[in-house]
């Protein structure tokens, strides 16, 4: 496993998280539980994380992404927020539109420089730290491509797209949708569209006009080939998949990732989908995997068990259920 | 979260099968299965490990052995045996959690299985005609023989109203009842 994947994780007062320890992942990681137990709050927990270990740019454009899904900041504790912003600090930003950033940490005070107005606001004294973070990350938004968290509105389909092109892989995405649905036999962007040629109406369909499973497949696909040597968070990653193609998304997903050196985590609610992943794992024999389950323990507390692959077939053989407790 | 610790797949089976006619949740409970019942006796299994590490999600254990015949290379064998040591497992265990057991043998608490304990409840129609067939093979049968050969293919055509399930009833309830 590369030295950059995430092996665990030590979340403390981020959202439902008091203080949560997980370990034991693998590079490509399915996350089950009922609903309200922490999924999607551990993976962006992870996707932070991740973030914050490259750079204290991408860790803003990860806080603006999850806030702008989640709206977290609002109940992001404030001080865990600061401390944070303490440890990413000294920061200097220098944005596309002109404006910079200077983020400072002096005499046991946060300092925050915006060069709109010259002024210097003292985080110490305003006492509300989130709000300047969210201005902050507002001035960000024109640099925060570098989202690892894949989702299919169409801006970020074509950013995917665009690193497909500069890999020189749209043969091989061509080749690879075709296989999940056979009247497809090509991809483009035409007239800043992005457009499936259809093999039995001889002519480019908006993907508008298509369901879910192929934008979801095409943003997958690209992800895993566009964050070469980094890491991906999928949020139900069953969404808009029909179950008799999971096998193909799994096939998929653990080739490319094994290939492309890219960790995945992945978070679901359909017993199909984990079943599928367990069958395609042994299938290609790959032990990297993970699968982890998250319930609340008899305390009250968030709780993840990761199995190996080895626990993990070893649990769905016996036909106990691993989506929580 | 209850943890059923069993010898094989067809404890599991029969487990199961009885859970649900007490109308108990599946996901109220998991299975280990330790594949034989001397595994069960090594305190140094990874499943015990395995359960220790999740002592937190685990509200109670129950554990089901088969008291074995005296004849079976098994080396704890016998009820009032398997008993002892299992007693002497749950101590050395330590868990701080209620655990309970139930031997699976024959209707005199002696010696049998899960297959024995199963037969038991056979109306006595059925019982003759088990016993004139033995009579009448010669050779040894043992009660996993009988109970493979002519009731699994049924899958547990038993009455699970028969008073000899009314113990370990009486124990599945308790194990699930809201504290």
């Amino acid at each position: 496993m590369s030295e950059h994947f995430i092996k665990e994780i030590e979340i403390k007062d981020y959202k439902l998280f008091k203080d949560f320890k997980a370990e034991g992942f693998g590079r490509v990681n399915l996350i089950g539980g009922k609903n309200n137990v922490g999924k999607t709050a551990f993976m962006e927990a992870c996707f932070l994380t991740d973030a914050l270990s490259k750079s204290s740019i991408n860790f803003i454009s990860a806080l603006f992404t999850v806030e702008s899904t989640r709206k977290i900041l609002t109940d992001l504790n404030q001080k865990v927020l600061y401390d944070i912003l303490k440890r990413i600090a000294p920061l200097k930003l220098q944005l596309n539109n002109g404006y910079k950033v200077e983020l400072k940490y002096e005499d046991n005070r946060l300092k925050l420089n915006l060069t709109t107005n010259e002024e210097t606001i003292d985080l110490d004294n305003m006492g509300k730290p989130e709000l300047y973070v969210k201005l902050l990350v507002s001035f960000i938004t024109s640099n925060s491509i570098n989202c690892s968290q894949i989702n299919t509105n169409e801006d970020f389909l074509n950013i995917l797209y665009d690193g497909v092109k500069k890999l020189r892989k749209r043969e091989e995405l061509n080749l690879i949708i075709n296989r999940f649905d056979k009247d497809i036999i090509e991809i483009d962007i035409i007239e800043n569209n992005f457009q499936l040629y259809s093999k039995s109406r001889k002519k480019w369909i908006s993907i508008t006009e298509y369901g879910d499973g192929v934008k979801y497949y095409i943003a997958y696909i690209s992800a895993i080939w566009s964050f070469r040597n980094n890491i991906i968070f999928i949020d139900e990653i069953e969404n808009g998949i029909h179950y008799t193609n999971f096998d193909k998304l799994w096939e998929l997903i653990l080739t490319l990732s094994k290939e492309q050196n890219v960790q995945v985590f992945a978070t679901t609610h359909s017993k199909e989908c984990i079943e599928s992943y367990a069958r395609v794992a042994k299938k290609l024999e790959d032990k990297e995997i993970a699968f982890i389950e998250m319930g609340i323990n008899k305390y009250n507390k968030p709780r993840a068990i990761v199995m190996d692959s080895e626990r993990f077939f070893r649990e769905l053989e016996t036909g106990n259920e691993v989506r929580g407790w | 979260m209850v943890i059923f610790i069993v010898e094989g797949i067809t404890d599991k089976e029969f487990f199961e099968d009885f859970l649900n006619s007490l109308n108990i949740e599946k996901t109220k409970y998991e299975f280990k299965i330790f594949e034989g019942k001397d595994n069960i006796f090594k305190l140094s299994h990874f499943l015990y490990d395995e359960i220790e590490k999740e002592l937190d999600i685990v509200e109670k254990i129950f554990i089901a052995v088969d008291a074995d015949d005296p004849k079976d290379e098994c080396p704890i064998r016998g009820y009032k045996k398997t008993e002892e040591k299992l007693k002497e497992l749950i101590e050395n265990l330590a868990f701080e959690l209620p655990i309970d057991y139930f031997i699976f043998s024959d209707k005199n608490r002696e010696t049998g299985y899960l297959e024995s304990f199963l037969l038991s409840v056979l109306d006595n129609e059925q019982q003759e005609c088990i016993e004139q067939f033995r009579d009448c093979y010669q050779y040894e049968l043992n009660d996993k023989w009988v109970f493979n050969s002519f009731y699994k293919q049924k899958k547990y055509p038993f009455d699970y109203n028969h008073p000899n399930f009314n113990e370990l009833k009486q124990k599945l309830t308790n194990l699930f009842k809201e504290e």
